[in-house]
């Protein structure tokens, strides 16, 4: 009897999320009559420098997922599996760094860009944001899920910590990289207001500020925008796509470990 | 090895011959979103002032709309913001109350600041100084769908009672609406109270206790009351009345010339039948201008070079053909004198243009130097709200919210 209330309610609910979506998408694919067309993506890609921002945000995304993959895992490891002085204090101190709002971290972040010569680079687009507590605390808890008995053999084998987390660990833990990878690279893909402060020159913009670029002050092109903002979502999608299910085995994965 | 030793010998013989040539002056310069349509214009800008001035080098920086408070804020914060940054009024009247502008008015020589507009020169000042020198300007001009008028019956309203009627005729004959205004939103609400003659902000206080206020809180309420207004004019901003027009579900658009240019890319059958006309002042005889300036940082380095800069953005000539690329209307008397802002040659453009030219005697910026706007905005927002829900009379929602503006202001 209820089940087609719960049927309903879970339509309306897709009906929201992706709502807006199919719009946007229809909007980009229509001309003005409401004709099928591909215009919209020609001229989005002419106007804006879309190419460009595009390559920008690949090498920005693919360098922060790899770079958060790679060093927060080595942060984690000790954090999970290790034992020593001032280990829960640091996990701490890390951990608090979950409450600060990264907007409110902008000023410092941005002196201390300028002065490594990092500003309107796009070193400084990527450094700051590769490592980040959410991903070693995510980590922390996969490392923590593997039998610790693997750890012993190996270092009765002789393997040093660095060989063991290179080769025992990394590879256990592979759904839990999947899901933290598309993670970062969709908040890294859709990241607004950083690389806008932290960049100068238009060149060096990452899709989503140059995207800004198809509404001028003067004109804006609506169609355009919705067929720009198509561009900017197919990355993520299709990274999803061949990701899923790592993602979901890897998200799992950490909820039932107790 | 002895490469590396070349390399840093070589470093330091530059180092020193880079010490003995005269000193450059850099300067950067922020736009707003002016890529990469009038990237041409700005850079030969710069470079013919690069010419005019061997020693000096301008960085042209162009930021988008939607960051720069937060990219501007960042750097004055870090102690880098740029030297020459463009602005609307009211991101240079809360960057000049924060100190971080210098005034332009102790530096400008008196030539220079005469050629301004006044009513444009006034719109940079706040408190003690002048903040910002006038760019480019917008007026709101009527802009009007013949067909949606004609079918009601209508005609296109002069004054705000005209614009009631034909929201009535609208209403009934065709189910759309005539106008999306802007009342929710912005600080546009204190607009219309100024045009009609309020005193609304003496640079200290704010002052909505005037009848003029209540009038035109009672008019709006009475035209939301009736539907003849969508209901998303008291939340929705520019955009969405925009995209009202352009769909064809509002007779009357309020803004600037250049939006006929947006119409035309997103709706050209709609550009066949619009038309422009003269604004509908209000019982002042007054209306509003937006004002895009240009403001010289106070951390800048080179402020005299900055501001000479900023002058020679904003001079005649300069201007003249920032308008021949875009529908907005210079700042200074000498590029508007010129004939194109009085010729009848050509299409709606042109005579949108003529017709804010002319509008330009008539208006001022209505409300200088008002801090914390973005405040002041959600304020204002939720006791129209509150008035137009009945949840308070007109009187309490505009002394609650005069209070309130008053109290954050004074801080």
């Amino acid at each position: 009897m209820k089940k087609p209330f719960i049927a309903l309610c879970l339509l309306a609910l897709f009906a929201l999320l992706v709502g807006p979506l199919l719009w946007v998408l229809y909007t980009s694919l229509t001309d003005f009559n409401g004709g099928l067309t591909l215009a919209n993506y020609a001229g989005a890609w002419k106007d804006a420098n879309i190419s460009r921002y595009l390559f920008n945000s690949v090498v920005v995304t693919g360098l922060t997922v790899l770079l958060n993959l790679a060093l927060c895992s080595l942060f984690a490891y000790p954090m999970a599996l290790m034992d020593f002085k001032g280990r829960r204090l640091l996990y701490g101190l890390l951990l608090a760094t979950f409450f600060v709002p990264w907007e409110m971290t902008f000023v410092p972040l941005f002196d201390v860009c300028v002065k490594l010569g990092l500003d309107n680079s796009l070193w400084g687009v990527v450094l700051p944001s590769c490592v980040n507590a959410m991903s070693i605390f995510f980590l922390v808890d996969a490392f923590k899920g593997i039998p610790k008995s693997l750890f012993e053999s190996a270092r009765m084998d002789g393997l040093s910590e660095l060989a063991i987390w290179r080769k025992v660990a990394m590879p256990l833990i592979r759904p839990s990289l999947a899901g933290l990878a598309i993670i970062n690279f969709v908040s890294s893909w859709s990241l607004f207001m950083w690389p806008l402060i932290i960049l100068r020159e238009s060149d060096k913009y990452t899709l989503t500020v140059g995207l800004s670029y198809l509404s001028g002050l003067f004109s804006a092109n609506l169609k355009f925008l919705a067929a720009g903002s198509v561009i900017a979502c197919v990355p993520s999608v299709l990274l999803f796509l061949a990701l899923q299910k790592h993602f979901i085995s890897g998200l799992v994965k950490g909820a039932v470990k107790g | 090895m002895k490469k590396l030793n070349i390399i840093l010998l070589a470093a330091l013989l530059a180092a020193c011959s880079g010490g003995k040539e005269p000193q450059r002056v850099r300067i950067e310069f922020w736009t707003l979103q002016l890529k990469p349509v009038f990237t041409t214009y700005i850079e030969n800008l710069v470079a013919e002032y690069e010419k005019a001035h061997p020693g000096v080098d301008v960085e042209w920086v162009d930021v988008p709309f939607s960051g720069i408070k937060e990219k501007l804020m960042t750097a004055y914060l870090a102690g880098t913001p740029p030297d020459v940054v463009n602005l609307n009024v009211d991101m240079s009247a809360s960057m000049a109350g924060l100190g971080a502008l210098a005034d332009l008015d102790k530096i400008l020589d008196e030539n220079t600041k005469k050629d301004y507009l006044e009513s444009a020169w006034e719109a940079g000042r706040a408190g003690g100084g002048v903040y910002a020198v006038p760019w480019y300007l917008a007026t709101n001009i009527t802009i009007y769908n013949k067909e949606i008028i004609a079918k009601a019956g209508g005609k296109v309203p002069t004054n705000y009672a005209e614009l009631e009627t034909l929201a009535k005729a609208v209403k009934e004959k065709t189910g759309k609406f005539a106008i999306c205004p802007k009342i929710g939103k912005d600080t546009d609400i204190l607009k219309y109270f100024a045009m009609d003659g309020a005193r609304v902000y003496d640079g200290k206080k704010v002052d909505l206790g005037s009848p003029e206020a209540a009038a035109v809180m009672d008019y709006w309420k009475r035209m939301f009351k009736n539907e003849y207004i969508p209901r998303a004019s008291v939340m929705e901003d520019h955009r969405v009345a925009l995209n009202m027009f352009i769909r064809e579900e509002t007779a009357i658009f309020f803004s600037g010339p250049q939006f006929l240019k947006v119409v035309n890319e997103n709706n050209p059958s709609l550009y066949k039948k619009a038309g422009a006309a003269m604004p509908i002042y209000g019982k002042a005889g007054l209306t509003d201008i937006d004002v895009m300036n240009i403001a010289v940082t106070s951390a800048s380095k080179h402020k005299e070079q900055a501001a000479d800069f900023a002058a020679f953005v904003t001079n005649g000539p300069n201007q003249l053909a920032f308008a021949h690329l875009v529908p907005i209307l210079p700042s200074v008397k000498s590029a508007l004198s010129d004939k194109f802002f009085s010729s009848k040659e050509g299409g709606i453009e042109q005579e949108a243009r003529c017709l804010a030219a002319r509008t330009l005697l008539k208006s001022r910026v209505l409300i200088t130097g008002l801090p914390k706007v973005t405040q002041v905005q959600s304020i204002l927002q939720a006791s129209t709200q509150e008035v137009f829900m009945d949840k308070k009379t007109t009187a309490e929602g505009l002394a609650s919210a005069q209070k309130e503006i008053n109290a954050l202001i004074s801080k």
